[in-house]
């Protein structure tokens, strides 16, 4: 874990540092006596700083005491699942922009295939089946019975 | 990864279904359910009154009308939302001064008053003070007399940059004392530190929250900010009958975003209007406290604009 | 005591009895559902409720808030997902549980715990409201800003392995509860630039995408391992592994008998919640436990600590919204409405006004409490149906309900970003090793914190006395060092 713990600690103190000073920025005016709307927010930014340089300091002395076999095997599931799984978040987002345009049915039905199909399911009827029936049940649902309007298409 | 991509791209050929279209005009309206937005949490007094007008109005406008709460802001990302949507009627603010006058006047928000198009106000409500039972004041004049031997000591909690905050300021400079303010998130925040004897007072949105304590004593009710006094607290004086001459209402009423079809508003104020004669819908409100005060479009629009000039800059 | 039983002829009604019962089957059903959850839930029903009789409506709801504050702990134990935020501290013992394939015992162990939290919570209500509404008043700025930093020290007891990680985690919890309005300003801060987000990141959107979005994101890889099951968990078919045997049930009795009353103290106190109680509890029960090094591999403890004191916050949130008119948490802010609808406000003169539907309104919870074991227990088999469901068919719809369900909540677009983000913040916190209830702990307990020292500090004019004049505030400071320092001395120990 040490490698891990080195860029995370590197990444979030950097983080940690922007955030710290970028806090004030963001705030209008005030008229607070004692405590500003930033004071919260920068402390934290600097606790996060401090405590992820700690962090990142105790991964790189600890460096060397890593067992090789387990990280191999780490890393290698890792990256034969990357690529899947950076596939279903693009999906997840194309189905919150789609859903107003092609419509919350249309959306709905073709994110739950697509999405089945990157968790690997292969079977094709049953997959068609599920993506034509839980979509108008969700719908029938909340529209007809909750009255929330879903998005419906404006695109046809 | 080959593999895993061609059924990638099986999977979205299998989407190219063709789908019904619908169109909606001016003429038509409704032709599909009407969405009512609510800038504040379900269960609040805003929220009922926005449902109980929807669930009447339905019948009024013949079609079903959506509520939704987008809570945020202060209320303005509710607001805002509004004018981004489809100027064509099928989205409508349930708005309250808050929302509506007070924030576009204190700070940058990105929207005015009239950029929305008043159908008409719904209710009014009724603001109070209230003051805790350890406190060496119980009323207006002990509290100005307190307050103007103790400078600052006198303490109220109330939301910050909201009406009852804005009203309490109002009523201390009119009253030539200083009172030190403890912003709190809401009555259900600012009524425990008083009970506790945390702070002196909390102004409240609406009398409901309050009533109970001063009936049961463990409160004391400074005054209300309302033209006459409160049916439910007719021992409570006015603001304007203690001598300070200042009247400050919150209201709620519907708005639409400026460039709805002038036909689409029409139906839409016809309709509202209805709702507020309808005797079902008067049993309802009187039942849970709300005060139907309905006013045409162009009154309540009149409203906005004497609030703007009281809030505007100052 | 006569009040009580003129309480029995309102409440005895089969209408109302079937609304109780409905609102527990829709409670637990949405509880489980990940995506959906008891707050929407309860706003969902409460336009239904404005045109019913005060007591049906209300029956109902309590029955919803009941059933879905133990149904979230369901998906928590069968796919690591907890509907309600109430129950990601189940989810960490549980869904260890149900790996080994113990998802029967795990299930209704936290049905029992429920059920007792929830009986005690109850009777907590019916004999003691009055004095336990006294806590609700004692507890002002400095108060709250003392007990907040000491439900802090929880992160210690859920940090895993490092407890250095599970501080950054905590710390980017409070910071991100920061994100949108200033709570004493009313000024925006921390939107750098977006103008959505000066309404904050909304927390419905935060809990479904740290918790469900990211499990699903590691479930991909579990599917994509040709060793793995097709199903998320196997279910054991030994009787054993599958119910509570006595000799269990009485090593837990005492965490439960601690727990429930931990849960109805922090119930008493509002603005605090479940999820806080829960986490509480399970501290505790890590704490005082002989095998402290079973918690998080499968305690039974811990499901039941955690499961007890969440529902025990249920009946004792009712003491400050009936006594004070005072609503503690989301869900009984919105209930406020079903009773103010009907001309009914809660405070002092509600008992003294309305003492006969107070009553009967009590002896509902109770007898709400008393269905809740029957319709759990009968619902159980259909949960352990679904989750025989192949796990690449299953976390499709999860994601699809997430999506679904931050969309209804309302708020529009910009919320499911907010949930997509945190899925993926949660994925890359699971994979660098960080623990995500920290950052769950953190941002519900950032405003507590904030305001509380701010407001306090305001009102004392900056003068530190506030805290270290008053007795409660300065116990849970003092105990709040000890803490931290016992903790921070442990950690080091084990370390060397």
């Amino acid at each position: 874990m040490a490698r891990v713990d080195i860029i995370a600690g590197a990444l979030l103190c950097v983080f940690g540092i922007v955030i710290y000073f970028a806090a004030p920025l963001t705030v209008g005016e005030y008229n607070e006596v004692g405590l500003t709307p930033w004071s919260f927010p920068s402390a934290l930014a600097a606790a996060i700083a401090v405590l992820s340089a700690l962090l990142c300091f105790n991964g790189w002395r600890n460096r060397n005491r890593e067992n090789s076999t387990e990280k191999a095997e780490e890393e290698g599931s890792r990256s034969a699942s990357t690529p899947h799984i950076i596939a279903a978040i693009v999906v997840m987002g194309l189905y919150i922009i789609g859903m107003p345009l092609f419509g919350y049915l249309l959306a709905t039905a073709a994110t739950l295939l697509v999405l089945s199909v990157i968790y690997g399911n292969r079977r094709w009827l049953g997959l068609f089946i599920v993506a034509a029936v839980s979509p108008p049940v969700l719908f029938f649902f909340f529209q007809e019975v909750m009255i929330i309007l879903l998005p419906e298409a404006s695109l046809f | 990864m080959k593999k895993f991509a061609r059924h990638l791209a099986l999977a979205a050929l299998a989407l190219a279904a063709p789908l019904a279209v619908t169109a909606a005009s001016a003429a038509d309206y409704p032709a599909k359910p009407v969405t009512f937005v609510v800038p504040w949490p379900a269960g609040g007094s805003t929220d009922i009154t926005g449902r109980m007008t929807a669930s009447y109005m339905s019948n009024h406008l013949g079609q079903a009308i959506a509520v939704v709460n987008r809570v945020g802001g202060v209320g303005t990302i509710a607001t805002r939302s509004v004018l981004d949507a489809p100027k064509d009627g099928y989205t409508v603010l349930v708005t309250t001064v808050g929302n509506h006058v007070l924030q576009p006047a204190v700070r940058d928000v990105g929207f005015l008053p009239r950029d929305f198009i008043p159908i008409g106000q719904i209710s009014a409500r009724t603001m109070l003070v209230v003051s805790g039972k350890q406190q060496p004041y119980s009323d207006a004049k002990s509290l100005v007399a307190y307050a103007k031997a103790n400078p600052g000591k006198a303490t109220f909690a109330s939301p910050s940059k909201v009406l009852p905050w804005r009203a309490v300021m109002k009523f201390a400079k009119a009253a030539g004392i200083k009172l030190k303010h403890i912003p709190a998130k809401g009555d259900a925040k600012s009524l425990p530190m008083v009970l506790g004897g945390h702070v002196g007072m909390a102004s409240l949105g609406d009398v409901s929250a309050g009533v109970s304590h001063i009936k049961a004593g463990t409160m004391n009710a400074i005054g209300v900010f309302s033209a006459e006094r409160h049916h439910a607290l007719p021992d409570t004086p006015t603001m304007k009958e203690l001598g300070f001459d200042m009247v400050l209402v919150p209201w709620t009423g519907l708005a639409v975003a400026k460039g709805t079809p002038p036909e689409i508003i029409k139906k839409l104020s016809e309709a509202l209007k209805k709702t507020t004669e309808d005797k079902a819908f008067l049993k309802f409100a009187k039942n849970s406290g709300t005060s139907v005060n309905y006013l045409d479009g162009p009154a309540f629009g009149k409203i906005w604009d004497r609030d703007w000039n009281t809030y505007h800059g100052k | 005591m006569d009040i009580i039983f003129t309480g029995f002829d309102q409440i005895f009604h089969l209408q109302n009895l079937l609304l109780m019962a409905g609102g527990l089957v829709i409670g637990i059903v949405i509880g489980a559902i990940p995506g959906l959850n008891v707050p929407l839930a309860v706003a969902l029903a409460l336009p239904f409720t404005y045109h019913m009789p005060p007591l049906a409506g209300l029956s109902m709801l309590i029955g919803i808030y009941k059933g879905g504050t133990h149904g979230g702990s369901i998906s928590a134990i069968l796919i690591n997902v907890p509907g309600a935020p109430a129950a990601a501290a189940t989810a960490i013992d549980g869904y260890a549980l149900a790996r080994q394939g113990k998802a029967g015992k795990a299930l209704k162990l936290s049905i029992y715990a429920s059920v007792f939290g929830e009986i005690l919570s109850d009777i907590a209500l019916i004999l003691a409201a009055a004095q336990l509404a006294k806590i609700a008043t004692t507890f002002g700025p400095a108060e709250f800003f003392a007990l907040g930093l000491f439900a802090l020290t929880i992160i210690g007891f859920v940090s895993g392995d490092s407890l250095i990680k599970g501080v950054i985690a905590g710390c980017m919890g409070l910071l991100l509860a920061t994100v949108g309005m200033d709570p004493l300003e009313s000024m925006p801060r921390m939107h750098f630039g977006f103008y959505e987000l000066t309404g904050g990141l909304h927390f419905i959107a935060m809990i479904i995408g740290l918790f469900a979005i990211s499990e699903a994101l590691i479930q991909i890889e579990n599917s994509l391992r040709t060793t793995a099951s097709r199903t998320v968990i196997e279910i054991s078919q030994k009787g054993d592994d599958n119910r509570v045997t006595w000799a269990e049930f009485k090593m837990v009795f005492p965490t439960m008998l601690r727990s429930a009353p931990l849960g109805i103290f922090i119930g008493a106190i509002p603005g605090i919640g479940s999820s806080i109680a829960a986490f509480l509890a399970y501290g505790m029960a890590k704490n005082m436990s002989k095998q402290p090094e079973m918690f998080g591999k499968g305690a039974l403890e811990g499901v039941a600590a955690a499961e007890s004191a969440n529902n025990g916050v249920c009946g004792a949130t009712f003491i400050p919204l009936l006594t004070l008119g005072i609503p503690g948490d989301v869900i009984t802010a919105i209930m406020l409405g079903a009773f103010m609808v009907h001309g009914l406000i809660p405070g002092p003169t509600l008992f003294t006004e309305q003492g006969g539907f107070v009553s009967a309104f009590m002896i509902g919870m109770l007898i709400t409490s008393c269905m809740h074991l029957f319709v759990a227990l009968i619902g159980l088999r259909g949960f352990i149906q679904a989750i025989k469901l192949k796990r690449s068919l299953l976390f499709p719809l999860v994601i699809v309900l997430c999506i679904t369900g931050t969309f209804v909540a309302g708020g529009g677009q910009f919320p499911i970003y907010v949930m997509l983000g945190m899925g993926i913040l949660g994925y890359l916190m699971t994979k660098f090793g960080f623990p995500i209830p920290p950052l769950l702990i953190g941002f519900i307990l950032s405003p507590m914190i904030e305001d509380g020292l701010r407001q306090a500090l305001l009102i004392s004019d900056g003068d530190l006395a506030i805290f270290y004049g008053r007795p409660i505030a300065m116990g849970f400071l003092v105990m709040t060092a000890a803490l931290v320092i016992w903790i921070t001395w442990k950690h080091l120990r084990t370390q060397r």
